[in-house]
């Protein structure tokens, strides 16, 4: 609550700041425009090159439990900061939302301001709160095509206009009336402007029969791809999560299922996956065979861009949702305007990385476990590109048809590969599939990227199974193309080749695993081997585990999983487990090795073993748990945490019977607080109840009674009493321990009054003291009320005497006006007390007591005016003095 | 005047006025002598044109006022008187008087000290002297009395005094009144009356070789106050160059004038005359250890 205070402050102060900031602009002088612009990560960016209106926010974990536990409140910060909306960047990816909570990606959140709202104030006003994390500002996203690429022609077929001087190249492989433009499968030097060889080498890739499979899902991130295109509709993805025409991705611009056809996405789609030997248009380098009967890899139309291309979605979020709906490949030939691609959408790429082709429990589910982004590396012919240049993807730069960088494609060390990607000036376009059931030539390294990722989704079609991963695609794409240095081009890599990532690496499988032991934890089982050797590459590249509770010959779902034996080496003993099975069963295993190539040993011999029971999780604290007592002022909190021995996932769940005072947090993977706030409730006794299931419904739970106790309000032990004060040398420290008592122990809260502050201050220390410090000499009327979390209060009232006590008495008023003189002293004495006349004579003349409260009083309201000498005279002590005398009666 | 008679004067005493007097000062005798002399000084003022000797004097006058109440010292009292005589039964004479120049520490009703004030009261007065018969002689004074006793207390008065003397030989008696005259108000709500006095005073001078004893006494009575006061001097004058002088003051001891003795000397070389004035007063009596001292001229 204190952090939710905290930050409402902040926001008021954030709106009044906002609202002076209008009225200014409002009626200041007209000053030359200048250039905004606002600070990320230490680096100065133009706001007109961001996003408007928009910024990401990755929050605190403190603030991220604001957001979860309370977010109304959280919402409300925003809106009183004048925000429009916040929501999660990565919405909850349902049984997916662990892994994306565990890669950080819950913490993101998009805030949307008004896009007239200069950047910059909406900058400013967020980082008045206080811990709020790290704030992103947007470049904006362009979809490559929108810049240096605008010309295209029409398919010579389709077209009267068509170029004339390309010529098409015959190709026997499948019937596609068009695949003879298509020279960037397989260039054979014929066509003008083209050198042989010039290509992706994907023709003896077909000629083997290798053209894709539909376990591979590839998610293009593009426009929408038309998926009733007549060469492509076949290999649309289906999404079983919905039906009717809402099954071929998302459109994250409109947040629909229904997608917009865009010729760019779909000149991109079919490069990868137009429908092979179909009689129809173009082929795609993983588009299957057709007549065959051999379906290609599927496309996931993932829309980040309108039509027009001039509105953009949040591709982060539609990366991240093609690994969680199954894509291994991710296609993007778009990028940012300026600087260093914004953390969030990198965080999206590693997610994408990691997590693609693996289920909710790690492993691996698709043809390959981890995913691989592709870039396109950009048009604008520079030596930068972001997100392409980020090491966790694949940039891919744009040849020629002979050989040649192109004019427009970016590069520089961090692009990985080239691919053809037309160049209008020197020879022959793209050739593929565009909305509408049309065809178009294109160029651009928007172009050139799908030849590579339709050559990954083919590598993988026909590699990928148990135990590939996305480091053997790499090794394979990267260590394997066509050089292009003898062309004398260096500012860019090599182009991929098909065939050689194919063809050109181990074919000799690891020996088979022959030593190992099992054994079992709950529903876990380890196993511990002896890592194989692998006769060419020496050490295999992983460790393949095939396992089933049926008798495995006859079992016809074998399971596996894979792991890479990373830093081992052959001879060196491996230990892995196999998480998640039925309890109390007997399994069987069998292992082989594998290489990087793909190429698994034979198995090993059964190995047979019997899981445990389930165990239910345990809850526990450092804190006493019985008797707990909570004062009505006080709040208590109590750690708890929780954990499965059998390492299963776990679920609290919390009851409290007291409508109020108990409420949980969660503050860490198995740790929770539970928060007892005793004012929230009448006195009595409750209990709240923890329960912690695993999620093979084992389950534990604690019941804790508490007692909220009756308030006992704060007592008096004895009254200040009136104090002087020198106020020369003394600032009196009051103990009021030794004044004021509170049953309960609580602390209480003390406040000062004062009559007169000018003659002296009187606070409350936290150290539950009275400090006074005499400022002036006077008296002052002080009252002290000491004040428990209730309100109960207790007061002491006492006077101060502040005084000069080297001056032994004090004598006033003077002039006496009223009749009354008084006479008092620092401390209690009997003095002598002498007044004459101004003649002379004795008008008064006595001994009195006199003290620092209780001065003398001499009536001297019958004496006429005029100056009188008094003399106060006491044992220890004479004083003298003259005071005026005013008659006023 | 040279009588060997001796003069009693009957004292009446009356109960202490139940105030002190206002302007105090105003009241003092006009010179060291007169206060050695116990402060007689009804006849000394009223038939100076009696005594033939000189046409005139001038003096000033310093009394250091109850120096055991002030501890930094005492707080003087300063007087000029000048008489001139004008013709056989004509003279004049001039005065003024300072007192009560002091600063002093400003309290406010809670004992918190302040930004100081001064006080200061001044008089000063001229005086017609007629003798229309020998052996008569009258006094008629008018006196401006100022008195400023704090910042937003201030007052002016006029005062006047009247006197008569006969002279007789020897003997001198005279009846006065002084001080009498208008209000003084310092505050909104009250005025105050100067501290008129009647008094009735004689003096009796013994011998007329080069050694005289002169013998004055005053009583009075203050109507305001209520009170009556008795004064009684005695003179010694050897050779005509010396005095001896001594003299007691009877007076309210609570309310109104103090009782004390004197005791004073005096001394006279060609125009000049120098005397001092001692008060004795009791222990605890403000007014003991106070000292008067006057330089004067006769010509």
């Amino acid at each position: 609550m204190r952090i939710r205070r905290l930050m409402l402050a902040l926001a008021v102060v954030a709106l009044i700041h906002c609202g002076c900031q209008k009225t200014e602009t409002a009626t200041a002088i007209e000053e030359p425009r200048q250039e905004r612009v606002v600070t990320q990560d230490g680096k100065e960016l133009p706001a007109s090159a961001l996003e408007q209106g928009h910024v990401r926010v990755k929050l605190s974990e403190e603030m991220t439990l604001l957001a979860e536990n309370d977010p109304a409140a959280f919402r409300e910060l925003f809106s009183e900061l004048g925000a429009i909306s916040v929501e999660r960047t990565f919405p909850d990816a349902g049984k997916f939302e662990k892994r994306s909570r565990k890669a950080g990606l819950h913490r993101w959140y998009d805030v949307y301001f008004d896009e007239r709202k200069p950047l910059t104030k909406a900058g400013e006003v967020l980082s008045l709160i206080d811990n709020l994390g790290y704030v992103e500002y947007r470049p904006r996203m362009v979809r490559f095509d929108s810049q240096d690429v605008s010309w295209r022609s029409k398919g010579p077929s389709l077209t009267s206009s068509g170029d004339a001087s390309l010529q098409s190249l015959n190709r026997d492989i499948f019937n596609d009336p068009y695949l003879g433009w298509q020279w960037h499968y397989y260039n054979d030097g014929t066509m003008q402007g083209s050198k042989f060889g010039c290509d992706v080498n994907v023709l003896p890739m077909w000629n083997e029969g290798i053209v894709g499979k539909p376990e591979v899902i590839v998610a293009v991130m593009d426009g929408g791809i038309d998926y009733n295109h007549e060469d492509i509709a076949a290999n649309m993805w289906h999404n079983p999560e919905v039906s009717g025409d809402s099954v071929y991705g998302y459109n994250f611009t409109y947040h629909t299922y229904t997608i917009q056809p865009d010729e760019h996405g779909t000149h991109v789609a079919g490069t990868i996956a137009a429908v092979n030997n179909n009689g129809i248009g173009v082929s795609g380098i993983a588009g299957g065979n057709f007549a065959a009967g051999l379906p290609g890899v599927k496309l996931m139309s993932c829309q980040i861009f309108i039509p027009s291309g001039i509105r953009a979605a949040n591709a982060a979020e539609a990366i991240k949702w093609g690994a969680d709906h199954g894509a291994v490949l991710s296609q993007n030939s778009w990028g940012f305007t300026t600087g260093k691609a914004p953390q969030s959408d990198l965080d999206a790429i590693d997610y994408f990385n990691r997590y693609a082709g693996v289920d909710e429990n790690g492993n691996q589910a698709g043809p390959m476990k981890g995913g691989v982004v592709l870039f396109a590396a950009g048009n604008e012919h520079y030596r930068a590109s972001s997100p392409a240049d980020y090491e966790g993807c694949v940039a891919v730069a744009a040849v020629n048809a002979s050989f040649q960088a192109t004019v427009y494609t970016n590069y520089g060390p961090w692009v990985d590969l080239s691919a053809p990607g037309g160049e209008s000036e020197s020879g022959p376009l793209i050739l593929s599939t565009v909305s509408g059931n049309d065809y178009a030539f294109f160029e651009g390294t928007s172009m050139a990227c799908p030849h590579v990722t339709g050559v990954a989704a083919l590598i993988v079609s026909e590699m990928g199974g148990p135990g590939f991963t996305r480091d053997m695609l790499l090794d394979r794409l990267l260590n394997n193309t066509t050089d292009i240095t003898k062309y004398g081009v260096t500012q860019i890599p090599g182009i991929v080749n098909a065939y050689a990532a194919f063809d050109g690496s181990s074919k000799v499988a690891p020996d088979p695993v022959t030593e190992f032991k099992l054994s079992a934890e709950s529903n876990t089982i380890k196993f511990r081997l002896r890592i194989p050797e692998d006769p060419d590459e020496g050490t295999p590249y992983g460790i393949t585990v095939w396992y089933t509770d049926r008798p495995f010959e006859s079992a016809a779902d074998v399971k596996f999983l894979s792991y890479e034996v990373e830093d081992l080496e052959a001879g060196d003993w491996f230990e892995g487990s196999i998480p998640n099975l039925a309890f109390e069963k007997e399994y069987s295993l069998q292992f082989d090795a594998y290489d990087l190539t793909g190429n698994h040993s034979d198995p090993s011999v059964i190995g047979n073993v019997v899981t445990g029971r389930n165990s239910a999780p345990v809850i526990e604290s450092e804190t006493s748990l019985k008797d707990v007592i909570v004062r009505s002022f006080e709040t208590k909190l109590l750690d708890i945490t929780y954990y499965d021995p059998d390492g299963h996932d776990v679920f609290p769940s919390f009851e409290d019977n007291s409508k109020g005072a108990a409420s949980i947090a969660y503050t860490g993977e198995g740790k929770c607080r539970v928060k007892l706030d005793g004012s929230a409730v009448r006195p009595g006794r409750y209990e709240f109840k923890l329960t912690v299931k695993d999620n093979y419904g084992a389950a534990v739970s604690i019941v804790v009674p508490y007692t909220v106790k009756l308030n006992t309000p704060p007592v008096k032990l004895k009254d200040i009493g009136n104090i002087v004060v020198n106020i020369l040398k003394e600032k009196p420290v009051l103990n009021l321990a030794d004044y004021f008592y509170d049953e309960d122990g609580e602390k209480l809260t003390v406040k000062c009054s004062v009559s007169d502050r000018s003659v002296v201050t009187v606070s409350a220390t936290a150290t539950n003291t009275l400090s006074i410090i005499p400022l002036t000499i006077g008296t002052a009327d002080v009252t002290v009320v000491a004040s428990d979390a209730t309100g109960a209060t207790v007061t002491s009232s006492f006077k101060i005497l502040v005084r000069n006590n080297s001056v032994p008495f004090d004598i006033y008023p003077n002039p006496v006006t009223d009749g009354k003189l008084f006479v008092r002293s620092g401390e209690d004495a009997s003095a002598d007390i002498l007044v004459s006349g101004p003649s002379g004579a004795v008008v008064y003349s006595g001994r009195q007591d006199i003290g620092p409260f209780t001065p003398a009083q001499i009536d001297m309201s019958g004496l006429s005016s005029g100056v009188y000498d008094v003399k106060v005279t006491s044992a220890s002590a004479s004083v003298t003095t003259s005071i005026v005398n005013i008659r006023n009666e | 005047m040279n009588r060997n008679i001796s003069l009693s004067i009957v004292l009446l005493l009356a109960a202490v006025a139940a105030q002190a007097q206002v302007v105090s000062f105003i009241n003092l005798p006009d010179n060291a002598a007169r206060m050695a002399l116990g402060g007689t000084d009804v006849s000394y003022d009223v038939s100076r044109l009696q005594e033939r000797g000189y046409y005139g004097s001038a003096e000033a006058t310093y009394f250091v006022w109850e120096p055991s109440m002030h501890a930094g010292g005492s707080v003087g009292r300063y007087m000029a008187d000048g008489y001139a005589r004008l013709g056989e039964n004509f003279g004049i004479s001039a005065r003024g008087r300072i007192s009560n120049v002091r600063s002093l520490s400003y309290m406010d009703d809670s004992g918190k000290p302040g930004v100081g004030f001064k006080s200061a009261e001044f008089m000063a007065g001229v005086g017609m002297h007629y003798r229309p018969f020998n052996n008569i002689s009258v006094l008629a004074r008018v006196d401006l009395i100022s008195s400023n006793l704090a910042a937003n207390f201030a007052a002016k008065a006029v005062a006047a005094d009247l006197g008569v003397a006969y002279d007789f030989n020897d003997l001198s008696v005279a009846l006065t009144v002084r001080n009498l005259g208008s209000k003084l108000k310092y505050a909104q709500t009250a005025s105050e009356a100067l501290p008129t006095v009647v008094l009735l005073g004689g003096e009796y001078i013994f011998g007329a070789g080069r050694h005289i004893i002169d013998i004055s006494a005053d009583a009075g009575f203050m109507p305001q106050q209520k009170c009556a006061l008795a004064k009684l001097g005695v003179r010694l004058s050897l050779f005509g160059v010396a005095d001896i002088m001594a003299g007691y003051h009877y007076g309210s001891n609570s309310q109104l004038e103090p009782s004390y003795a004197t005791a004073g000397l005096g001394a006279e070389i060609s125009f000049f005359r120098l005397s001092a004035a001692y008060v004795i007063a009791g222990k605890s009596s403000p007014m003991k250890n106070t000292m008067a001292f006057t330089l004067g001229a006769r010509f």
